[in-house]
Formats: structure tokens, C-alpha cells, sequence
């Protein structure tokens, strides 16, 4: 007796527990509500809510086949920090990829690390001073100088001027 | 043509375009570089790693030789980048490790080795007589490459490098083997012509050598009234207003502006092709433009402060589109040159709209397109110079054509028409100057003048061609032109200078008293302060538009140059 106890008590406490996953994989009450009224609204076929490559999306978290079995639309709102990219198939085409790769091709051979490449104020400046009339070196105009002291005069403004 | 995935594709070429023929056999690995051999029974194709040979008729690759396998980093994949087949059967390759290879295809050997530069050699090109070959490295020297015998009237020939040059700042891409120059085009927007020295007949202005930063066209365009400036690049057109000031000052001072200049638009034409050429009209309200495919026409509206720009539709279709525009002198008509000769009138209509007038042709036909336009103030003639060279001048009151320019043996850089006279002025890129009056179908007698006197020698050794010429409505007797390296007044009222005076001579005379300047005044006033120069019009009386283009401007925006190791840097 006790034996068949263990087992229902065993048993009643998986069950628990898969009533407890089940419910986790569903999306919160208030989603599926708000869900709900979105499709009673919009009356598009579902096939176009996703022109994105739809298998980039599997491996965030779905919507469980019970509440929008007759749709089938996958959405994923809770969607965990996965390193994917929604793309329009239409951009990418097959020629625009063969053109991209050997664009990649030639500027890897013309400008890959083994070719001794220089920086354009490097090769002006070495001309510069080479000359026989001995000229200042080049040096651009970086953006990133100075930082902390454009944002204080940012803040400035903001308070100030605005 | 080659591919990315290793074919070679056999093209008809057909009046139209090209037609797809045959594929030959297709290998593994992207075809790089082609060469036919002289008498097109062969095609050699230059890969990574290695090159193959194919036989034309069968389609079939008959050999294929691995290119790698003798040097010494063999980490890194050697790449063909240029490749030539001579008429002796030796296939002639230049690879990324900067070397230049002879095989013997059909042995399958290799006959010599070049190392010529550290950095790659990225072209090739092989001269008529296949005794000299011109490459082009990454580093941005060429080297010639010359067939000569080993001992002196001997049999036996080799390949030995000769000459090196560094004409290039930057990557040489593109070279060219002329029977008497070598012609190399790098990446650092230069073209350069060296002639050989042993080729050279005569030693004269011809065995100098020459480069070329600017094209020999007009690619600036002034709206005068307006005070617009259209800018044409490659892939959009710039609009711009310019300033203006209420100061007058002294010979060289710089004049603080109350308006500054306005970028007003920037068009940017749709799809891969370049802006052949564009135009704004006199009044500022009509912008066209052409590519190779298309040619677009637009209205300006500037209300206030705002600049609208709209398209206007259904622009009659040219085949092919237009070669150059130019708008009538009173903004009504549109003149566009077109093959074979003809050049299009299009009526502007208002709001907004272009309609087909009438086609201009020559009346003994011609084969080339025409590529200057140049028409009268009033309206009432257009100067059209054709590929063949030559000039014909048309009536627009009756669409007739009213007569043709005494052929010369020299291409025209470029021709206006005097708006009081209506006589027209060419400039021929051997830089020689020719005033011919329309109305009396003759050369003027000013120009019978120069051309018996002959112009100054300093004038003659320019070797830019003149890229525009304008005129001062209020003195008849000036012509202002310019070339990339200065701006002239001409004066037909003062007299021609000798070749023993100094032609720019504006500095010396400014130090000179009144009188002893009259002596040794003459007609060519040069200015030399603005260079390189892109455009130069006169505004109005007190104005003059110059347009410059420093050099650095766009250097520093090259693709990176490869590092020389020079001792003491």
C-alpha cells in the first residue's frame, strides 16, 4: 500500500511538475490576450508576417501550438540575446552575393594583411619630408580626440542653450 | 569573358552589343585574367595557383600549369593577375609575388623567371612585335621587360627587364604598349605616357613624357544669370550657388563674403553607370543630365529658402542617349549630340515639360557621334563637332545645315560662338586658335593673322588642351579660355607676341612704368595663380568664376598606397 502510494505521490509530483514547465513555455496571460486581439483585427494571411528567414527565429522561445494552432504565425516576444539577423531575402540575391564574394576576393589580395599596405597620412607625410622643399607632416582630423570634452560642452549646451 | 566559378564564356560581339556564343571547359577556381593567342585558335586563362590553356575549336583545356610550386612561402596563394599569350606559343604571366614568368605551354616548362618588385604585378601588356613587354606593379612602378639578343648579333634571344620607372604614387591597374610609349594608368587618378626614347624619330615635344589627372571635358557648368554652378561626378551631380560680396579691394586682396555659397542639391542618378555629361541652363531652371542608358531632364524651383527639384516625365527616348547637352542661350531649347552625326532639339515647355523638334544631321552623313556643342547667343546658329573631326554649322531658323568647317587634322578640345559677331572660336587640342565667321562662311582675318604669324612657342608646348572658351559681353574683343594649368584673356585688339617676348608676361609688366608698359603689352594675358583648374566663365562685368581642384583633395581619399622603404625614414 504504501508502495502504491510512493508511486501516486511520485506520479502526482511529475505531473506537477509538467503542468509547471508547460505553463513557463506558455506566454505570459497578458501577451496572449493582447495577441488575441491582434489577429481578430488584421485579417492578413499568415504566411507574410514572416518574410524573414523563419528558421533564424527557432531558437527563441515559441508560442505554444495551443493558442494559435489555426494561424501558425511564430512570435517570439521573449526573445533572448541570440546573435541573428533579420534580413530581406529579396537584397540578397544570388548575383549580389557572387559579386560581394569577389569583391571580398580581390580587396583581401590587394589589401590583406601581407601586402605592406600604409595609411594614406603615414605616406604623405614620409612624401612631405622627403621633398626637397621640406613640408609639414599630414595628419588627419581624428573624431575621437578630445571626447570628454565634447560631451561636457554637449551637456553644457543642453542645459544652457536648449 | 572569364568567371567567378571557373568558365570561360565565347561572346559574339554584334552592332547592339554582345551575344552569348559558346561555354568553354570550366574549371574549379575563378578565372582571373584572359589572353588570346594571335591567330584565336587558343585561350589562356590566369587562375589562383595556376593557369590553364584551351583550344577554341574544341573547347577543351589541353594544359594546365600550376604556377606555385617554386616559391618559397607557398602558405600564401600565388595569384595570376595578368596573363599574355605571344605567337610563339609562350604564355607570359605576372603573378602576386611580383613576378613576371615565361612557359612553354605545350611542354608544360618554364623558361624564365623575373623577380621584378616585392609587392604584386598586377598588369600586363605586350607591345605589337612581341620583342617588349610593359608591367605594372603594386607599388606603383612599371618595368619594361625587352627581348634581346645574348651576345651582341647573336641568335639566341632572352627576356631581360631594362627600364624601371616610378611615375605612380599608387597601384598601377591598367598598361598599354604602343609601338613608340609604354601607357600606364594607376590608381592614383594619373595616366601616364612614356615614349621610348629608341623609338622617338624626331627629339621634339613628342618624346616627352606626359600625365594626366583630368579629363579633357568639361565637367563644371554655369547658369551666369542665376549665379549657379553644376558640379558633375561619377555617380551624382552637385548644385551650387555661389556667394557674393559688396566689398571692392585691391589686385589680390580677398574679399570678406556677405552671402556665402549655397550647396543647394545633390542628384544622385539611379543605378551602376557613370554621369556622362550634364548641363544647367542660363536661367538655373533646367538640369539634364546623361548616362550611358539614360538621359533625365529635371525642373529647379528655388522659393525662398527651400530648392525643389522634379523629375520631368516622359522625356523622348534617345538611342543612344546624348553625348553632350547644351541648353539654347534663352533656357527654350535643349540641344543633345547623338550618334552618327545628329544632334536632337528639344523644345522646353512650361511648367515642366520637353518635346522632340527636330534632328539635325550633316548632309554627306557621318559615322561618328558628335561630342561638342556649341550655340549662339541669339538663337539662331549651333556649331556641332563630330568624332571625324569635323565641324558643321547649322541654321536654327530653318533646321538647315548652313556649312562646314575647312577640315584640320586635329580632334577640337573647344569651340564657342561671339555673341556680337557670331564668329566661332576653336581651340584644336595641338593648341593651335582659329576664329571662323559664320556669317561670311570664311576664317576671320584676325585668325589669318595668328595663323601666318604663328603662336608663341611657350603657347604651342601647353600640354593641356583648352577646355572651355567665353567672351565678355561688354568688350567684343576679348576671348577667355583656359586649360588645367592657367586662365587667358585674349585681346585681338592688342598685337600677337613674338616667340623672342615673354608669353606670361602680367607679372613683369605690372613692375613696369605706363608707358614702357604699352611697348610690351600684347594679346595673351595669363594668369597662372589657380591650379589645377576645372572651370573658368565670367559672371558679369566685375566677375569671374574659377573653379579649382586641388590635387590632395582627393589623394588622401585613394585606396592605400603600398609602404617604399626609403633609408632614413
Amino acid at each position: 500500500r504504501r508502495h502504491r502510494e510512493l508511486l501516486k505521490e511520485k506520479r502526482r509530483r511529475h505531473q506537477e511538475l509538467f503542468a509547471e514547465q508547460k505553463k513557463r513555455r506558455l506566454l505570459p496571460e497578458a501577451v496572449l490576450q493582447e495577441l488575441q486581439e491582434l489577429q481578430d483585427v488584421s485579417t492578413r494571411p499568415p504566411e507574410q508576417a514572416v518574410p524573414d528567414e523563419p528558421a533564424k527565429l527557432g531558437s527563441s522561445v515559441c508560442c505554444s501550438g495551443s493558442c494559435n494552432n489555426a494561424t501558425g504565425i511564430y512570435i517570439s516576444l521573449t526573445r533572448t540575446k541570440g546573435n541573428y539577423k533579420a534580413v530581406c531575402l529579396k537584397d540578397h540575391s544570388v548575383t549580389g552575393l557572387h559579386q560581394q564574394l569577389a569583391q571580398d576576393f580581390l580587396n583581401a589580395q590587394l589589401y590583406g594583411p601581407h601586402t605592406n599596405r600604409v595609411q594614406a597620412n603615414e605616406f604623405f607625410s614620409i612624401a612631405n619630408k622627403k621633398d626637397p622643399v621640406k613640408k609639414a607632416a599630414v595628419q588627419f582630423v581624428d573624431k575621437s580626440w578630445g571626447q570628454d570634452k565634447k560631451e561636457k560642452a554637449a551637456r553644457f549646451k543642453k542645459r544652457w542653450v536648449a | 569573358i572569364g568567371c567567378e566559378d571557373g568558365s570561360v564564356k565565347i561572346f559574339q560581339v554584334v552592332p547592339g552589343g554582345i551575344q552569348f556564343e559558346r561555354n568553354l571547359d570550366r574549371r574549379k577556381g575563378r578565372v582571373l585574367c584572359l589572353s588570346w593567342h594571335p591567330s584565336g585558335t587558343h585561350i589562356v586563362a590566369g587562375s589562383i595557383d595556376f593557369f590553364r590553356v584551351i583550344d577554341v575549336t574544341s573547347g577543351q583545356t589541353v594544359q594546365r600549369i600550376m604556377v606555385n610550386h617554386q616559391a618559397e612561402k607557398a602558405k600564401r596563394e600565388c595569384v595570376v593577375w595578368a596573363i599574355a599569350l605571344l605567337s610563339s606559343g609562350t604564355v607570359v604571366s605576372a603573378d602576386s609575388f611580383g613576378r613576371v614568368q615565361f612557359w612553354h605551354w605545350e611542354q608544360g616548362t618554364l623558361a624564365e623567371s623575373h623577380t621584378i618588385s616585392t609587392s604584386a604585378a598586377l598588369s600586363l601588356a605586350v607591345s605589337e612585335k612581341e620583342d617588349s613587354i610593359v608591367v605594372g606593379t603594386s607599388t606603383g612602378a612599371t618595368y619594361q621587360l625587352q627581348l634581346l639578343p645574348v651576345r651582341l648579333g647573336g641568335l639566341e634571344k632572352r627576356w631581360v627587364r631594362t627600364k624601371p620607372f616610378q611615375f605612380h604614387s599608387h597601384d598601377v591597374r591598367a598598361v598599354a604598349h604602343s609601338p613608340t610609349a609604354l601607357i600606364s594608368g594607376g590608381l592614383d587618378a594619373q595616366l601616364v605616357i612614356r615614349p621610348l626614347m629608341e623609338k622617338v624619330q624626331k627629339k621634339g615635344y613628342d618624346a616627352v613624357l606626359r600625365k594626366f589627372t583630368f579629363p579633357h571635358r568639361r565637367l563644371v557648368s554655369c547658369a551666369r544669370k542665376a549665379r549657379l554652378l553644376l558640379f558633375q561626378f561619377s555617380q551624382y551631380l552637385e548644385l551650387w550657388r555661389l556667394g557674393s560680396t559688396e566689398e571692392t579691394g585691391k589686385d589680390g586682396e580677398v574679399l570678406p563674403l556677405c552671402q556665402m555659397p549655397e550647396h543647394l542639391v545633390q542628384l544622385k542618378s539611379k543605378g551602376p553607370e557613370h554621369i556622362y555629361c550634364s548641363c544647367v541652363s542660363p536661367c538655373g531652371t533646367w538640369v539634364g543630365y546623361s548616362t550611358a542608358s539614360r538621359f533625365q531632364l529635371y525642373r529647379v524651383r528655388c522659393d525662398g529658402d527651400g530648392v525643389s527639384l522634379r523629375k520631368v516625365p516622359k522625356v523622348p527616348k534617345l538611342l543612344p542617349p546624348a553625348y553632350q547637352l547644351q541648353f539654347s542661350a534663352d533656357s527654350e531649347s535643349l540641344f543633345a549630340a547623338s550618334a552618327r552625326g545628329s544632334v536632337h532639339v528639344f523644345q522646353l515647355l512650361e511648367p515642366g515639360g520637353c518635346k522632340h523638334l527636330h534632328t539635325l544631321q550633316p548632309p554627306s552623313g557621318c559615322s561618328e557621334a558628335v561630342y561638342l556643342l556649341a550655340p549662339s547667343a541669339d538663337g539662331h546658329w549651333l556649331a556641332a563637332v563630330s568624332g571625324d573631326w569635323a565641324i558643321h554649322i547649322y541654321n536654327l531658323k530653318c533646321f538647315k545645315h548652313h556649312c562646314v568647317v575647312p577640315t584640320y587634322d586635329c580632334a577640337v578640345s573647344a569651340l564657342a560662338i561671339h555673341p556680337s559677331t557670331n564668329n566661332l572660336v576653336i581651340a584644336y587640342s595641338d593648341q593651335q586658335l582659329v576664329e571662323f565667321s559664320i556669317p561670311e562662311k570664311q576664317y576671320t582675318s584676325w585668325s589669318r593673322a595668328v595663323q601666318s604669324r604663328g603662336l608663341h612657342r611657350t603657347w604651342l608646348e601647353r600640354d593641356s588642351p583648352i577646355t572651355h572658351i567665353t567672351f565678355n559681353p561688354k568688350n567684343p574683343a576679348h576671348i577667355l579660355l583656359h586649360d588645367t594649368y592657367l586662365l587667358c584673356i585674349l585681346d585681338k585688339s592688342l598685337p600677337l607676341p613674338d616667340d623672342s617676348a615673354l608669353l606670361m608676361n602680367q607679372s613683369a609688366l605690372k613692375q613696369l612704368p605706363e608707358t614702357a608698359r604699352k611697348r610690351q603689352l600684347h594679346a595673351f594675358k595669363i594668369c597662372k595663380k589657380f591650379q589645377p583648374l576645372l572651370f573658368m566663365d565670367l559672371l558679369d562685368e566685375n566677375c569671374l568664376v574659377v573653379v579649382e581642384r586641388p590635387i590632395m583633395d582627393f589623394k588622401t581619399q585613394l585606396p592605400l598606397p603600398v609602404q617604399q622603404k626609403k633609408f632614413g625614414t
